[in-house]
């Protein structure tokens, strides 16, 4: 069975109910009338083998996506240092040829980036040192009462628990992206990646186009 | 294995305090945690839900997924116990007991063995039919993020669907992410000897195997 499996057809199901939640993952790229066909990418044409699955993957995506756009939750560039960090951490690569232009696009530091993919830390601001420490509190079940208290103080309540929700979101589809072997590329890509931007940063697309 | 904590869940917020274009989701996230309850003390929106409703929105997003994967057993998809079966890995690997004190009657209810509650939570692979086998070590490589080729396709043959498998592997994913969200928000932990009883009840006949509808919804 090859992996990632491949995006059905809509024709592939008869179920009313999968047949409208296919129809529902799809609009949300192409709006109506929604075409017989429409690549969702391997990822979540992967997932469309369950159109119920992936049309609820969707709409979790694309809310904690715009979350940023209110000001009563995290910040887009809060939600980016979640990607750097998980990354790091589970050594993959998979997010990341999306998530580095993102990143920067919603304000990330390039320095923090990189203190982070290259191991040095010490680089990061105190700001970003206490989102690395919850992250990783996070998805090891290790989160601390202080560590609580301080998110919860810089973000609300709905802020902090709505970044929990979705670094453990982020967990699920990084998670889910390698048991379906999604392309994951290498560590040159990604350097080369880097420079790139670094050396012109006209190459950083507008995050917002790709959020909703 | 917990990290010691003072706090509380957060508490709900007050449905006159809910923005009028939220209070959809709110009904929708009160409604089937109310529907759920199976105590006979009256209902109070608290614990994982009413944490999460702090942000109807995404609680409501998260209960839709959840139904989702608990119902899919009624459907063409998994079996129930072979859902249970992913709670029990995870516990064991990760050493928490945040979803123990229920998935343990839950997973007794629906009928996987005691014996192999028993034997995954102290990793004793040894004592597992080839069929268990099968699911606990693929569970704990989605956990881990290793998944083979191989495990992948096996999964696909057992249920003669690459929708079962990847719905399978869906559940895996979500369970993590339910399991360490309930640590966070500061749920409970129960104590190892807690769960320890509950199960030995099981194992050796004193504790009745509970209503197998328990939970579905």
């Amino acid at each position: 069975m090859p992996r990632p499996p491949q995006q059905p057809p809509r024709s592939a199901f008869t179920d009313p109910a999968d047949i409208a939640a296919y129809d529902r993952a799809l609009r949300r790229y192409t709006g109506d009338p929604v075409p017989e066909h429409y690549n969702l990418g391997e990822y979540f044409g992967a997932l469309a083998v369950s159109p119920l699955l992936v049309a609820i993957a969707g709409d979790l995506g694309a809310f904690v996506r715009t979350a940023g756009d209110r000001s009563n939750t995290y910040k887009h560039w809060e939600r980016e240092f979640v990607d750097q960090i998980l990354s790091k951490d589970w050594k993959t690569n998979v997010v990341q040829k999306t998530h580095i232009p993102d990143a920067l696009s919603t304000g990330m530091r390039m320095e923090a980036i990189e203190a982070i993919r290259y191991g040095h830390e010490e680089d990061l601001t105190d700001d970003e040192k206490q989102l690395a420490t919850f992250i990783r509190q996070a998805v090891s079940g290790t989160v601390t009462d202080e560590s609580w208290d301080g998110m919860e103080k810089r973000m609300g309540t709905r802020g902090v628990v709505e970044y929990t929700g979705f670094i453990l979101w982020l967990q699920w589809i990084m998670r889910m992206m390698q048991a379906l072997k999604v392309n994951d590329p290498s560590e040159e890509e990604i350097d080369k990646l880097i420079a790139d931007l670094k050396a012109d940063k006209s190459k950083v697309p507008d995050y917002r186009v790709r959020i909703r | 294995m917990s990290t010691k904590m003072e706090r509380t869940m957060p508490r709900p917020p007050l449905r006159e305090d809910v923005p009028p274009a939220e209070l959809e989701a709110f009904d929708y996230v009160y409604g089937r945690e109310k529907s759920k309850h199976r105590s006979a003390e009256p209902f109070e929106m608290k614990g994982y839900f009413g944490a999460m409703l702090n942000s109807p929105p995404m609680a409501e997003l998260y209960s839709r997924l959840g139904s989702f994967f608990r119902t899919a057993g009624e459907h063409d998809s998994y079996q129930h116990w072979e859902r249970e079966l992913v709670d029990q890995v995870i516990s064991a690997e990760w050493k928490t007991n945040a979803v123990m004190a229920m998935h343990v009657r839950d997973a007794v209810a629906v009928g996987m063995r005691p014996e192999a509650i028993h034997a995954i939570r102290r990793h004793d692979d040894s004592r597992l039919t080839l069929d268990e086998l099968q699911l606990v070590e693929y569970v704990r490589d989605v956990v881990h993020g290793r998944v083979s080729q191989e495990a992948f396709d096996a999964l696909v043959k057992r249920y003669g669907s690459v929708r079962k498998a990847v719905e399978y592997t869906g559940f895996t994913t979500f369970l993590m992410m339910t399991i360490r969200n309930i640590e966070a928000l500061g749920g409970p932990h129960p104590s190892d000897d807690e769960i320890d009883r509950i199960i030995q009840g099981y194992l050796d006949g004193t504790e009745a195997i509970p209503d197998p509808r328990r939970g579905f919804n």
